[in-house]
């Protein structure tokens, strides 16, 4: 027979933990029988009545734990919710971690699970539950409470870590094979330069801007809705949505190591070495943000908690465009790629490198030919080319991305841009035929957090990627002539694959701010 | 019915259950009758301009709404509550527009059929287009028998034709194009935003509130002005910042606080809607749908909305009929050409000069409480190019001096006209007066404090009758009926064809 959890728990309850944390972490650490909270909590503390009354009104008194993790593994809670890690909604753990400690949680979570609604956790609205009953969404209220970890085992909150300076020694070009440096048109293989110096003021105010929804135009979206951090700073998606009743028609590009890159964007167009003109693009961009700079810098303007912030750093508090652009671009430069296999391997940590992925790289400077344009710290030339990846069918299938691509070519002054059926890249900036269809050299660093791939995200693996190299690259006229059929075998593609993903560090993410720091009432004549 | 019917093959088996089915469930075809008079109620109001059966659009489903309120004893009541008041916060930050003017039998039909979870039923009777009548000048010309005048003042005769600009000539098929688009969110920045969502047919043209709605994320900063008549003056917005019905739809479907749209993103969006191709081309002969005869599309449609004497009390009573007007708006007839001087500045046909005053009035109290009020005064005076002092206070609206920049026009705003004010309050330039026994209120008292005041504003020292009266003749200038239309359906985006080689285009 199992054990009773009030058991177990009434001598940590006379230590102080709340009861309901308590049994549910043991049912869920121990699975001990879990019995109602009210006779849990009578039999733990004696006469005393429960605390029910700290904004719990909502939860009833007799919550049933175990009744409520049925009723969530019943409804379609599991569609979107983990226990500890986040799908489409926050994982429990962290809903129960946030909320454990505030009185007026079970109020907010009953509310939040009947009537749904979104902003606590991200754009992705709940969906509402009216058919639940009072009862039975205080049950599971409890349940979810009842998730939390304690202090030692929540993680702390990470804001802005600056990414470690110059930790890898520059390489020994000796540990990096030789390849055959007559036919290399760039750089040699290398670990990431050391990171210029973060102004760590401006990139912490930056980070709370890359979260801010009121920096887009109707105050939905903001730089996290495509560029989300645990999505490797993509958003998973082939396609990008883009802003409320528009749909993009490119991949949303991951922004690890963005900061170094030569170009930005799909297309190049952007000039690599300023990343603010970069965040002014995305934020007032029809299809991205849509906001009219003048509105934005008014809105920020009326946020006490960054106005402290514009103080400190600017010397005044005046959050106008130029600036806004500056520290969310300065917040950009943290985002870096972190102990990376390959880099550990290059300064002298043979055993990093499995033997596939020591042959893979072979294979990636010799038959196989990718350092030819991935190459130098990025593994990207910086530069564009022609390699005739498919085009995605959803673009001109789906009317709203067709509408963003042929508007995108428009506004550069293409001309004739109507009668384009496809995605021409880097021919926006130039009219050249020969660069129509070009795109720059995606680096190839975290591609594990980074899927799926190229301009277009057609290619949900890498094995794919691999594969239409092998064949040669697509199929068009004006093609870049460093494509040729590759001849590798199964096992070579095996190894290349195997340093493809040598090349992702750990993790790169960044803790979203709590909440949206709110609107105040100003003063006239105090502006 | 005729025997013969009965004996037709096939006609027995079919017609015997019906009527055996009519007989024990009349309570269900009388239900029946309901939903669809109910459906009808919903088709004559706005409700499709934002809502569809089974797919959320700018409000959510009415088969979601259905099924959110199933077990809900309380929805018919709290839904008809909410249809007549709006508001936010069920299912969205955008909020409902309130349909004041429904009545309760409309609302608890239209709530009945929403709650009842079924499909649109068809409608015997399709609601019929409304036939686009191009403004004419009337056959003969009136002679005005009741008509007073005051010298040196243009009188309020019946409105003549609008003036229609000679690069725009009105068509039928050029106001029906503009009609579709009025309607069409995709002129606005989230497709969300259309014209209507802040003139609405059922709010008088405007949207119901004091101070507008606004782009969501946003609050505007003055009243939505009636779209009635706005074909008659000659600048248009409350400071006059354009000229024409045209700059106007240009200048609120891109404006940040209106409808925030990219214009090279809009044009692309009418190019992906086959009817509207098609429609640009007949209307237009252009190839391509082009954003800026959208605008012009919607100024023809505007410039349709105008009042017709016949249907307004005060234009039949100046043509002769003398039991047009009651005792009291006669009284008030005489007040506002007299004693109360209103003739001073809304004369002429459209009831205002067209003129820029100062009056005083208080600046809406959102200024003081709400945060997204004081981030548009800001931000206006930064876009309209205000001083850094002014900038820097931002409390109050300076009307026409954003315009010409001469500090002798602060506080100025133009005339508005008089006529159909029974359907579009509140009033004054920031929505601040609900009612017009307020407006005439404020005016008795000599209107507020402006340094730029105009003198023709002195307290006027008229009783509380003479007030009423005055109010009574001012409603006498509205049409007896609200002058709305059909929300137009939506035609779809459709996937560009193969029609033009990529050859062609180099």
């Amino acid at each position: 027979m199992k054990k009773k959890c009030s058991s177990i728990c009434r001598r940590y309850v006379q230590g102080g933990v709340p009861l309901v944390l308590c049994l549910g972490l043991l049912a869920v650490a121990t699975g001990c029988e879990v019995e109602s909270v009210e006779s849990a909590t009578n039999a733990a503390v004696g006469d005393r009545p429960a605390d029910t009354s700290a904004g719990s009104g909502s939860v009833p008194p007799t919550a049933d734990l175990e009744a409520g993790a049925t009723l969530i593994t019943q409804n379609d809670c599991v569609a979107c919710h983990k226990l500890e890690t986040k799908l489409v909604g926050p994982a429990y753990r962290d809903i129960a971690n946030r909320y454990g400690d505030d009185p007026d949680a079970p109020a907010i979570l009953v509310d939040k699970i009947r009537l749904g609604g979104a902003g606590s956790w991200g754009e992705i609205p709940m969906a509402p539950h009216p058919t639940l009953t009072n009862d039975q969404i205080g049950n599971m209220v409890a349940w979810i409470l009842a998730q939390k970890t304690n202090g030692a085992e929540a993680t702390a909150p990470v804001e802005v870590i600056l990414p470690e300076m110059g930790a890898i020694a520059y390489a020994d070009p000796a540990r990096i094979p030789a390849y055959r440096e007559s036919e290399h048109v760039g750089e040699p293989l290398a670990p990431l330069p050391e990171t210029p110096a973060i102004d760590t003021a401006r990139a912490e105010l930056g980070r709370q801007l890359f979260f801010d929804t009121r920096l887009s135009g109707d105050a939905t979206v903001s730089c996290a809705t495509c560029h989300v951090p645990d999505q490797g700073f993509g958003d998973g998606q082939p396609l990008a949505p883009g802003y409320p009743g528009s749909l993009y028609f490119r991949n949303s590009p991951t922004l690890i190591n963005a900061t170094l890159q030569a170009r930005f964007m799909w297309d190049g167009r952007l000039d690599g070495s300023d990343p603010a003109t970069l965040v002014r693009d995305m934020i007032t961009e029809a299809h991205t943000m849509n906001v009219d700079s003048r509105m934005m810098q008014e809105r920020l303007k009326q946020v006490p908690e960054y106005l402290a912030q514009w103080q400190e750093i600017f010397g005044d508090a005046s959050p106008y465009g130029p600036r806004v652009y500056a520290v969310v671009g300065e917040f950009l430069k943290t985002i870096r790629s972190r102990n990376v296999p390959f880099d550990r391997y290059v300064a002298g940590e043979t055993g990093v490198l499995s033997e596939s992925a020591r042959r893979g790289l072979e294979l990636f400077q010799g038959k196989a030919n990718c350092i030819q344009c991935h190459n130098g710290a990025l593994l990207s030339d910086a530069g564009l080319h022609v390699t005739g990846v498919p085009e995605h069918p959803e673009i001109l299938k789906s009317p709203l991305r067709s509408i963003t691509m042929l508007r995108h070519f428009s506004t550069f002054g293409v001309p004739n841009y109507m009668a384009y059926r496809r995605d021409i890249g880097y021919y926006v900036v130039t009219k050249e035929k020969a660069d129509l269809g070009k795109f720059r050299t995606a680096p190839l660093r975290d591609l594990k957090y980074t899927a799926p791939y190229m301009h277009n995200g057609v290619f949900e693996t890498l094995a794919e990627v691999i594969d239409f190299y092998n064949a040669g690259g697509g199929d068009v006229p004006n093609k870049d002539s460093l494509l040729k059929p590759l001849g590798l075998t199964a096992a070579e593609k095996n190894d290349l694959l195997a340093f493809l993903q040598a090349l992702s560090g750990d993790s790169v993410t960044v803790t979203r701010p709590e909440r949206l720091p709110e609107y105040q009432v100003r003063e006239f004549g105090r502006n | 019915m005729p025997v013969h019917h009965l004996n037709r093959p096939g006609q027995v088996p079919t017609l015997l259950p019906l009527v055996a089915a009519s007989f024990f469930v009349a309570g269900a075809v009388q239900t029946q009758n309901q939903l669809t008079a109910g459906y009808r109620h919903i088709t004559n109001s706005d409700c499709l301009g934002c809502h569809a059966y089974d797919a959320p659009r700018v409000g959510p489903a009415f088969k979601d709404v259905a099924k959110r309120y199933q077990d809900d004893p309380g929805a018919a009541e709290a839904l008809a509550a909410k249809i007549k008041n709006g508001g936010a916060g069920n299912w969205g930050e955008v909020p409902m527009i309130p349909h004041p003017r429904l009545s309760d039998t409309e609302l608890a039909g239209i709530v009945r059929w929403i709650l009842s979870g079924e499909p649109p039923p068809q409608l015997e009777t399709p609601a019929p287009a409304p036939a686009v009548v191009l403004p004419t000048a009337p056959a003969e010309e009136v002679t005005y028998k009741n008509l007073i005048t005051v010298d040196g003042l243009p009188p309020i005769t019946h409105l003549p034709p609008p003036p229609v600009p000679p690069d725009n000539p009105m068509t039928v098929e050029k106001v029906e194009l503009g009609r579709k688009l009025f309607f069409d969110g995709r002129l606005s920045g989230n497709t969300r935003s259309s014209c209507f969502v802040c003139h609405s047919p059922q709010l008088g043209w405007g949207d119901g509130g004091g101070i507008s709605r606004g782009y969501p994320g946003t609050r505007h900063w003055r009243n939505a002005q009636t779209i009635l008549n706005s074909a008659y003056y000659n600048k248009i917005f409350w400071d006059g910042s354009v000229v024409s019905l045209e700059g106007q739809a240009h200048a609120a479907a891109t404006g940040a606080v209106g409808g925030n749209v990219d214009e090279a993103m809009a044009e692309m969006r009418l190019r992906f809607v086959p009817e509207y191709v098609e429609a640009f081309r007949q209307v237009f002969g252009l190839k391509q749908p082009r954003v800026t005869y959208a605008w012009r599309a919607i100024a023809a449609f505007e410039r349709t909305l105008v009042s017709n004497p016949k249907n307004v009390p005060y234009d039949r009573y100046i043509a002769g009929d003398e039991q047009a007007l009651t005792a009291s708006a006669l009284r008030g007839m005489k007040l506002f050409h007299g004693k109360a001087n209103c003739i001073q500045c809304h004369n002429s046909p459209l009831a205002s000069d067209q003129k820029f005053y100062a009056l005083g009035v208080p600046e809406h109290e959102l200024v003081q409480s709400d945060p997204l009020a004081q981030i548009t005064h800001r931000f206006e005076q930064y876009a309209k190019g205000a001083s850094l002092d002014m900038y820097r206070k931002a409390d109050v609206d300076h009307g026409l001096y954003y315009v010409t920049k001469n500090p002798v026009d602060k506080g100025k705003f133009r005339t508005p006209s008089l006529r159909e004010l029974k359907y579009t309050g509140p009033y004054m330039h920031n929505g601040g007066f609900s009612t017009l026994e307020e407006v005439v209120a404020f005016y008795n008292q000599g209107g507020g404090q402006h340094p730029n005041k105009s003198p023709l504003i002195k307290p006027l020292q008229i009783s509380a009758e003479e007030q009423a009266d005055l109010v009574a003749f001012l409603e006498a200038l509205s049409s007896d009926e609200p002058i709305v239309t059909a929300v137009p359906a939506m035609p779809d985006y459709a996937p560009l064809g193969p029609s033009v080689t990529e050859d062609d285009a180099q």
